[in-house]
């Protein structure tokens, strides 16, 4: 009888542990599978020291960020940086923070009050939208970041291929929440932004041609 | 007889040209806005030099705010040959970028994009800064 028991024990931690490894072993699959969007946006950290380097740094400064001021945002995997910065020392103000790894770029618009960003269909705001060139002068990455507010409680980004990625998403305060996506495979280039309500209807749409450019 | 009518043509050409012309063109200061204050069609851009050497440039753009909508301008940055390097959609009507670029003598400009269709009436500056 303890025979008994002892192997069925055996057999049932076998089966997890089986059962474990095969689930591993699925996850990394999909994680060697290049995402076309990297969209994790991180918590807000304080802004000087969020390792955004000092050009990316100075210039969020340079756009009326306070030393108060604090950052959420996403480094890709080719280590570029796109984050909404977040300043309340003269009232909520927002703008979004662009560092470029690959030729030391970096870009910041001026702080806005929410009530200074124009929202499309009421409830999608931009805060940036980049293209970036690759070296034979096409687009070569897209990374962009804003914000929602109700009745969109929801973002995500339509591809080229008709696909879909879900936005998520970064809590500003005062109802607002903050996206960020950073896009570097051309043939799956977001061609919409949108937002969407509790029911998952989409409210809120900008729509742009992500391969033209100057 | 003649001179009269020709004299009431020329005013009443240029009072209509004052309707027309938007407020931002009589507005328009080209020792700020040294790229220019101009109509831009579809696709049209125009660019300048905003000095020598610092990386550290700024892109202003105010179009006409009746007018504008999101994705129909854009600010951005060239190589000194104007090769595009980096664009923004901008924000708002009235919208300034702060770029660094990492190599010298960029150009600054303005763009109206082809994802919308028609003219704007746009205001572009570029200027060193930092």
């Amino acid at each position: 009888m303890r025979i008994k028991l002892l192997l069925a024990t055996c057999l049932g931690l076998a089966a997890l542990v089986g059962a474990a490894y095969a689930l591993a072993a699925t996850h990394g699959g999909h994680s060697r599978t290049a995402s076309p969007v990297e969209a994790g946006i991180g918590p807000w950290q304080d802004l000087d020291a969020a390792g955004l380097g000092a050009r990316a740094l100075g210039l969020a400064h340079a756009a009326g960020a306070s030393r108060a001021a604090e950052v959420a945002g996403i480094r890709a995997a080719d280590g570029s940086y796109v984050g909404i910065v977040r300043d309340s020392t003269a009232g909520l103000h927002f703008a979004a923070v662009t560092a470029n790894s690959q030729d030391g770029g970096a870009s910041a618009h001026l702080l806005r009050s929410p009530g200074e960003i124009p929202f499309i269909d009421d409830s999608l705001g931009l805060l940036a939208l980049q293209q970036t060139a690759a070296p034979d002068g096409s687009v070569g990455r897209i990374c962009g970041a804003g914000i929602v507010k109700a009745p969109a409680t929801r973002a995500r980004l339509e591809l080229l291929d008709g696909s879909t990625v879900p936005l998520p998403l970064v809590d500003l305060s005062a109802g607002f929440r903050g996206y960020a996506f950073v896009a570097a495979e051309p043939k799956q280039f977001p061609k919409a932004i949108q937002g969407l309500d509790a029911a998952g209807k989409v409210v809120a749409e900008f729509a742009f041609d992500p391969n033209d450019h100057p | 007889m003649r001179k009269l009518l020709a004299l009431t043509a020329v005013t009443g050409g240029l009072s209509l040209a004052a309707l027309i012309v938007p407020a931002a063109a009589l507005a328009c200061d080209t020792s700020f806005w040294n790229v220019g204050c101009q109509y831009y069609s579809v696709g049209e851009s125009h660019s300048a030099y905003p000095g020598a050497t610092p990386h550290n440039i700024t892109i202003r753009l105010s179009a006409e705010s009746a007018k504008w909508v999101p994705g129909k301008t854009r600010e951005f940055v060239s190589t000194s040959s104007g090769s595009w390097v980096q664009t923004n959609y901008t924000l708002a009507a009235d919208d300034t970028w702060l770029t660094y670029v990492g190599f010298s003598n960029s150009r600054g400009g303005c763009v109206n994009s082809t994802s919308e269709n028609g003219t704007i009436w746009i205001n572009c500056a570029t200027h060193l800064w930092g």
